[in-house]
């Protein structure tokens, strides 16, 4: 009878979870040849590595555990975007980074800007060591 | 008694008609959609700060014939609903010889000024000294005004407030001290500091509480483990000692960022200053008088 009611119980989340990841919707077809270099193969597909882990980490732990971290993009996300926007060596040192100020046990944020989402807004942009890429918000006006 | 009754209808029904054709006649003797009804309904309209409503009615206007000033008031128009670009191709429009040219040329600053496009605002003042009636003073106060916001190096101090009046020389000499030696911090120091000390960079960027989770993260995983390879735990001596250079080398790299936001954090708020101040005195021009009489 133990078996059972765990079976149910663990069975019972893959069946209220969601499955249509994405929705049916218009797609808009791109015709050009397409074609990259090397390099960004290598970034592509370890970008679609990351995401798969990503998703798993959607699936798995952040849908049943809740949307908790307090930043946008969130951790996850920023550390696919980072990857994605430079390579994996970076990226892991801005995620390792995002990573740390997330367990901030002081919970000190006041120098980040409110996003829409009532979110901090954290953008990728800001931690490219590239100073003109950085996006300085006002603390007063939301940021999108 | 019909008669009397049919005089009577036919009596009323006269009245009616007379009362009725004077509406009539007064309304085509007065054609609400004249000129004259439209420049007076769109000042209005300017007044009242409808200016999209305004603008229609002054163009329908210029279509029939030439008016400087509802020109002048498209224009001012533009510049008040923020529309910089658009504004400065309307004052563009008003001819040399229009009373408004003058006003129009400091409004063509104004609007550069407000776009922040110094660069185009340096290039036009230095054209505008050399062959315009405009006060040059004043259009410098404003070109030195604009050298604060862009990256660009500054003149002499005594050249630069000298073009001030009094009560603005403190204020601007201020801002050029400001300028001259931002108190920028360097992304370097803060990278070395976390490199020896971890957590110390983001402290100097002014990240206190990252920093010392920085440093008690780092910590931990290090200590851990020691204290496993210590204890011959090889297999989670390395996953901790993993964990630890994660932190390490993300705390280093996140220090040099937390300064280049620092910095941009402080140049931004310097900015704004700067604007406060010069949108506080009109961007030092005149500004157009007799526009809502």
């Amino acid at each position: 009878m133990k078996v059972i009611t765990l079976i149910i119980l663990i069975t019972s989340n893959f069946i209220y979870s969601q499955s249509d990841w994405e929705r049916w919707g218009k797609v808009d077809i791109c015709y050009s040849p397409y074609s990259h270099s090397i390099n960004e193969h290598t970034i592509e597909m370890e970008a679609s590595v990351l995401t798969v882990l990503k998703d798993g980490y959607s699936f798995f732990i952040s849908d049943l555990d809740g949307d908790n971290c307090p930043f946008y993009p969130t951790c996850s996300s920023f550390f696919v975007e980072s990857v994605s926007e430079t390579n994996i060596l970076k990226g892991t040192l801005m995620f390792a980074d995002r990573f740390t100020r997330d367990s901030n046990l002081f919970k000190t944020r006041k120098h980040y800007a409110t996003h829409i989402s009532g979110k901090l807004y954290d953008p990728i942009k800001n931690y490219l060591l590239i100073d003109s890429t950085i996006i300085y918000s006002s603390r007063e006006e939301l940021a999108k | 008694m019909i008669t009397y009754r049919l005089i009577q209808i036919t009596y009323l029904f006269l009245l009616e008609i007379i009362f009725a054709s004077t509406n009539l006649v007064a309304q085509t003797n007065n054609d609400i959609f004249s000129t004259q009804n439209r420049i007076a309904f769109g000042n209005n309209l300017f007044c009242e700060r409808d200016y999209l409503r305004a603008i229609d009615e002054f163009k329908f206007v210029l279509k029939s014939e030439w008016n400087d000033s509802l020109q002048f008031k498209i224009a001012t128009s533009y510049l008040r609903m923020s529309d910089y670009n658009q504004a400065y191709k309307e004052y563009q429009k008003i001819c040399k010889n229009s009373l408004l040219y003058e006003q129009s040329q400091y409004e063509k600053l104004r609007s550069l000024f407000k776009s922040e496009n110094y660069s185009f605002l340096n290039n036009q003042v230095d054209k505008q000294i050399l062959n315009s009636k405009l006060n040059s003073l004043q259009i410098l106060r404003l070109r030195n005004s604009a050298l604060l916001l862009e990256d660009k190096t500054l003149p002499e101090k005594n050249d630069f407030v000298s073009v001030y009046v009094e009560n603005d020389k403190t204020k601007m000499s201020e801002f050029y001290n400001w300028k001259s030696k931002p108190p920028f911090k360097s992304p370097t120091t803060a990278a070395i500091m976390s490199a020896l000390i971890p957590g110390s960079g983001k402290i100097y960027a002014d990240e206190i509480g990252d920093g010392i989770t920085a440093f008690l993260l780092t910590g931990l995983f290090t200590y851990l483990s020691v204290d496993k390879f210590n204890n011959n735990h090889n297999a989670s001596g390395w996953l901790y000692a993993s964990l630890a250079a994660f932190f390490y080398a993300g705390n280093v790299y996140g220090s040099a960022t937390a300064v280049q936001n620092y910095n941009a954090g402080i140049k931004f708020n310097f900015d704004s200053k700067v604007k406060l101040f010069i949108n506080d005195r009109n961007q030092f021009l005149p500004t157009p008088k007799h526009l809502c009489n």
